[in-house]
């Protein structure tokens, strides 16, 4: 395979990859595991990260064609503290089991980025590509409301 | 992708050489579907070439002599949000924004949802109501084909080896004519759908028909043109009872199986019902004899 270089959560990483797909290159090589194997075929959204500011299905994604883009995981979404987004997850305990969170984090964000006062329904249908088997999608979707809220 | 070569030209030419160069080439464009495949071992290109660097290909809707073109790399969301499309085209609007899921959309293209040849691909039906044509480059040159031609059997197009879809182009609608795009499912999301229908109607000042295009998917091994039911509708005026006997028509044309989605039995009850609302619906918003 050839070189790729790309940029993940602002660090720019140029190597040879062994993995086939990003989601794999994210985890196995950049050890960033946060976005999730689940149905590897583009149908649960936990592998979701935002390539290039849109939010993307990483498994779906070959290796090379992630060259020369910009990617941001769950990992990137803090800085010295929780992100906003993060710290309504928390307080709306949007989070159970807690494995399909980091997808719907980056297609909440990735809403947030482009609308930042989405309706309900809009909520539900950016992230109708996350599911939760524990069934915590009205968590979920409070917690983005009160993060588009703002802090009061 | 270990068995896979990669390669990402930057111009079309180059792309065309290199789909016909070697035996066993894939375009790649979004890859929703591809790579799926490749990663489960059902596709195993010896080379996949990717288009996305191609300027020619870039994402584009353009409006031009009397026709909307729709380039190649252009994805659903880009589909989703143009406001020409919501104006002019509003099926194609409904049927690309029921795609899989945000995630998917922002990397289907329209190309490839035609190139996938899926019988229950959303997009498909629409086109070919709306008489859309597919440009292709390849090896011998340039060349258009109807959606009806382009799919030819099940997961079956008429892409010869290196060739590509490189535009959809679509005519603009007349003055009174719409269009319209219903989707059954089993949920409201994340689908492939039980049936889905796609709609055109074109009507003169007295509520007659002019031209009508119907389209439907997952009801046979590839997206279903209904001719009866176009017939029966052109050069009668629209009412309820004619889009009724249009429904039957098309029921009457459809073979759909059974899956774990639906029964065949269901499926050929429902076009009826799906065919009459979309032509209602169409004429609804082409403002003639409502």
């Amino acid at each position: 395979m050839k070189q790729i270089v790309l940029t993940v959560n602002g660090r720019k990483h140029s190597y040879i990859p062994g993995e086939s797909f990003l989601l794999e290159v994210l985890r196995d090589h950049l050890e960033l595991t946060g976005s999730k194997v689940c149905c590897l075929e583009g149908e649960c959204g936990a592998c979701t990260v935002i390539m290039d500011g849109k939010s993307v299905n990483s498994c779906l994604i070959l290796a090379e064609e992630a060259d020369g883009a910009e990617i941001i995981t769950v990992e990137g979404l803090a800085g010295e503290d929780l992100s906003p987004l993060q710290g309504a997850f928390l307080d709306n305990a949007a989070a159970q089991c807690g494995f399909c969170i980091p997808g719907q984090l980056m297609a909440a964000q990735a809403l947030l980025d482009r609308n930042p006062s989405p309706s309900r329904a809009e909520v539900r249908e950016a992230l109708a590509g996350n599911l939760c088997r524990c069934a915590g999608y009205e968590q979920i979707t409070d917690a983005v409301l009160d993060a588009a809220r703002g802090p009061t | 992708m270990s068995g896979s070569r990669y390669e990402r030209p930057a111009s079309l030419s180059e792309a065309v050489t290199l789909l016909a160069g070697s035996d066993n080439t894939h375009p790649l464009s979004g890859g929703t579907d591809l790579a799926v495949a490749m990663r489960y071992g059902r596709a195993k290109p010896g080379l996949v070439v990717d288009l996305k660097a191609i300027p020619e290909l870039a994402p584009s809707i353009e409006m031009a002599d009397g026709l909307l073109a729709i380039t190649a790399n252009t994805v659903m969301t880009d589909l989703e949000n143009d406001e020409r499309i919501r104006k002019l085209l509003p099926a194609l609007v409904e049927a690309a924004r029921v795609v899989g899921s945000v995630q998917i959309r922002n990397r289907a293209t329209l190309a490839g949802n035609l190139a996938n040849a899926s019988p229950a691909a959303d997009t498909p039906p629409v086109l070919m109501a709306l008489g859309a044509t597919i440009v292709i480059h390849g090896p011998s040159g340039i060349r258009a084909l109807s959606v009806d031609d382009f799919l030819v059997d099940y997961r079956t197009t008429a892409l010869d080896p290196g060739e590509l879809i490189v535009a959809v182009q679509i005519p603009m609608p007349a003055r009174r004519s719409s269009s319209s795009f219903l989707k059954l499912g089993v949920r409201r999301a994340m689908e492939i759908s039980v049936v889905c229908v796609g709609a055109s109607i074109e009507l003169d000042e007295d509520g007659s028909i002019v031209k009508a295009g119907l389209g439907l998917g997952s009801v046979a091994p590839v997206t279903l043109r209904p001719r009866n039911a176009e017939k029966l509708l052109v050069g009668n005026t629209a009412s309820p009872e004619l889009f009724a006997a249009a429904g039957d028509a098309a029921g009457g044309e459809c073979s759909p199986i059974d899956d774990l989605r639906a029964s065949g039995e269901y499926r050929k009850a429902m076009v009826p019902v799906l065919v009459r609302r979309a032509l209602s619906i169409a004429q609804e918003r082409s403002g003639v004899g409502v």
